[in-house]
């Protein structure tokens, strides 16, 4: 176990490396001088010069990279062009609010899709089956902006039952949320469909089911548990879609998160703000795999102690 | 035309033990229509994205133009036909998805081929870069690139090939894998084929199934990233204006005008869910261990 996780933290840290390393190389060595975009082509050859001075653009790219991870470990990637104050401080005031849209949408995933995806295997070919199937097909079919822009024609203007966007309430969490949830609907749906329909078949189902278990039990205990693994796992990796998905999400419903203020930077070209929104995304994309990875050990005894095989 | 002809014959086809396969056909109908949509689609109803109609601004589906033109789902903020529009902008989506698989189906399989082929140090390289790429939302990094490169065409597909290569090379690098130690690749080698020969004729051939589910399937995700990245602005322009982007300026209109940001999204809805049906049967067939 004390190996699975030194490899994982090992990885991840990898990785967030890697993703600093892009984002340094994205915003730095693509064409365009930076001092030239922020300050305008009516610049004089002084203010260009003070500009990169400023930000150590002056500096050889490997020093500046040097100095852009170096910052970066402490979460400094320099001021708001636009906002003024350090960059991540705006973003860590928009965290709470993105992490309770994706959060929320999670939950309304699992509540939906968990029931409707035992039904269907114990039923194959059953009407939650065929609902689900067809559901799960098209639902990932879906624009999610455009399903956004749906629910806000239909509850929003034409209901009035909920507001159009913006946050504040528990009730301007609900649309956005039910879009964010849908995707991942149609993907639970039928991993625990497929995941139960093999574990049922398994010997220790009938062995269950021959002590006279009862068959809520059997499903509920000696069936879901061993589909959880397969779930969270896709779980972990859907995230990423998540918060992909959140940037549109919280375009489409004025969501005060992470994801708007991303897109506001990149329209008022403010690249601290741009580069500390992607890198924290990624962390919080990062760490969440890196609990899924924790999880395993708890949901599966043979990952917590043959770690060595 | 060709939609219902193909449906139509579709049954006959044995179905032994199979699912039936009339979806796939109706998925290929959709397609079909969905490729002559935006061939002939804009020279049929002839669209201009720079022109105003005032008299012809937000005109429910159904309203009769002054020029005697019906606009069957009516008319955007400046008057332009929301049909004509989308003709153009199944263009611009077919353009941005088939420029996006060859050249991130281009640089996944040669980089895949080569990790699989001669490994080392090479492969290491690439398959941590990819690894990186796959711990890292996909859509962000297409945001963070098209942020600095600004909206445009070309700096759209540029984008979505960067961000989608790492599928195509970890698959032509696995079947790369499972063929470059075979009898008949070894007896090429030991007749003094050079590698480029070696990789083009026999290990190749062998990864291409694999990579053609995949192109299905990438060529949706391409679709919707390509139409999301236009709806957040930093996609195509108005002078070719995709689907994304028509939803977008349709959404400020959504209070009196629905239409708008409505139909492109169905016409979105109705390919994605054809590509999703056909990906999963061309998988089912061609290859089933990628499910």
């Amino acid at each position: 176990m004390l190996m699975f996780l030194t490899k994982r933290a090992a990885m991840t840290v990898f990785v967030l490396w890697g993703v600093l390393t892009v984002i340094f190389l994205v915003v730095r060595v693509v064409p365009g001088d930076p001092a030239l975009t922020q300050l305008g082509p009516t610049a004089s050859e002084e203010e260009l010069a003070a500009f990169r001075a400023r930000f150590g653009l002056d500096q050889p790219l490997f020093v500046q990279y040097f100095e852009f991870l170096r910052n970066a470990v402490v979460f400094d990637f320099g001021d708001s062009f636009r906002l003024g104050g350090p960059a991540i401080d705006h973003v860590m005031d928009r965290l709470p609010a993105s992490l309770i849209l994706a959060g929320t949408a999670m939950v309304i995933a699992l509540v939906v899709s968990f029931p409707l995806g035992v039904r269907a295997a114990l039923n194959p070919g059953g009407w939650a089956d065929r609902i689900s199937s067809v559901a799960s097909l098209t639902i990932q079919g879906l624009p999610t902006f455009w399903v956004g822009i749906m629910l806000i024609l239909i509850f929003a203007r034409l209901l009035g039952w909920l507001p159009s966007g913006g946050g504040g309430s528990w009730q301007h969490v609900i649309l956005p949320a039910v879009t964010m949830s849908l995707p991942l609907i149609g993907v639970i749906i039928r991993l625990v469909r497929s995941g139960l329909l093999e574990v049922m078949r398994e010997g220790y189902i009938q062995t269950a089911r021959s002590k006279g278990i009862g068959e809520r039990v059997v499903v509920g205990v000696h069936g879901l548990r061993n589909v959880l693994i397969p779930v969270v796992t896709v779980l972990g990796l859907q995230f990423g879609v998540l918060i992909g998905g959140s940037v549109v999400v919280e375009m489409v419903f004025s969501w005060p998160g992470i994801g708007r203020l991303l897109i506001e930077a990149i329209g008022n070209r403010d690249y601290p703000v741009v580069q500390a929104a992607v890198a924290v995304m990624a962390m919080v994309f990062v760490a969440l795999n890196l609990i899924v990875d924790l999880l395993y050990g708890v949901l599966d005894p043979r990952i917590r102690q043959g770690a060595s095989r | 035309m060709t939609g219902s002809t193909l449906t139509t014959v579709a049954p006959v086809a044995p179905a032994l033990r199979r699912r039936s396969s009339a979806p796939m056909w109706i998925a290929v109908g959709v397609l079909v229509l969905f490729v002559l949509a935006a061939a002939i689609g804009p020279l049929l109803l002839g669209y201009d994205g720079t022109k105003v109609d005032n008299a012809a601004r937000l005109l429910p589906p159904g309203s009769v133009l002054s020029t005697g033109q019906i606009a069957w789902l009516g008319t955007d903020q400046v008057g332009r036909d929301v049909a004509a529009q989308i003709m153009q902008g199944a263009r611009v989506s077919l353009i941005v998805g088939v420029a996006t698989l060859i050249l991130a189906g281009l640089l996944g399989t040669l980089i895949g081929v080569v990790s699989g082929y001669y490994g080392g140090a090479i492969d290491s390289i690439f398959m941590r870069i990819a690894d990186i790429q796959l711990a890292f939302p996909s859509i962000l990094l297409a945001i963070l690139i098209s942020a600095i490169l600004g909206p445009s065409i070309v700096n759209v597909i540029i984008v979505l090939a960067i961000s989608r290569w790492v599928t195509f090379a970890r698959v032509a690098r696995s079947a790369t894998l499972a063929v470059k130690d075979r009898e008949f690749v070894q007896a090429g080698r030991l007749l003094g084929a050079p590698d480029l020969s070696l990789l083009v004729r026999y290990v190749l051939p062998s990864a291409l199934t694999s990579l053609v589910v995949v192109a299905t399937v990438e060529f949706g995700l391409v679709i919707i990233a390509e139409a999301s990245l236009s709806f957040l602005g930093l996609g195509t322009t108005d002078a070719m204006p995709s689907w994304g982007l028509i939803i977008a300026n349709g959404r400020d209109y959504i209070p009196n005008a629905w239409w708008i940001s409505t139909f492109p999204g169905i016409a979105l809805a109705i390919v994605m869910v054809a590509i999703g049906v056909l990906g999963d049967r061309l998988r089912d067939r061609l290859d089933p261990s990628l499910a």
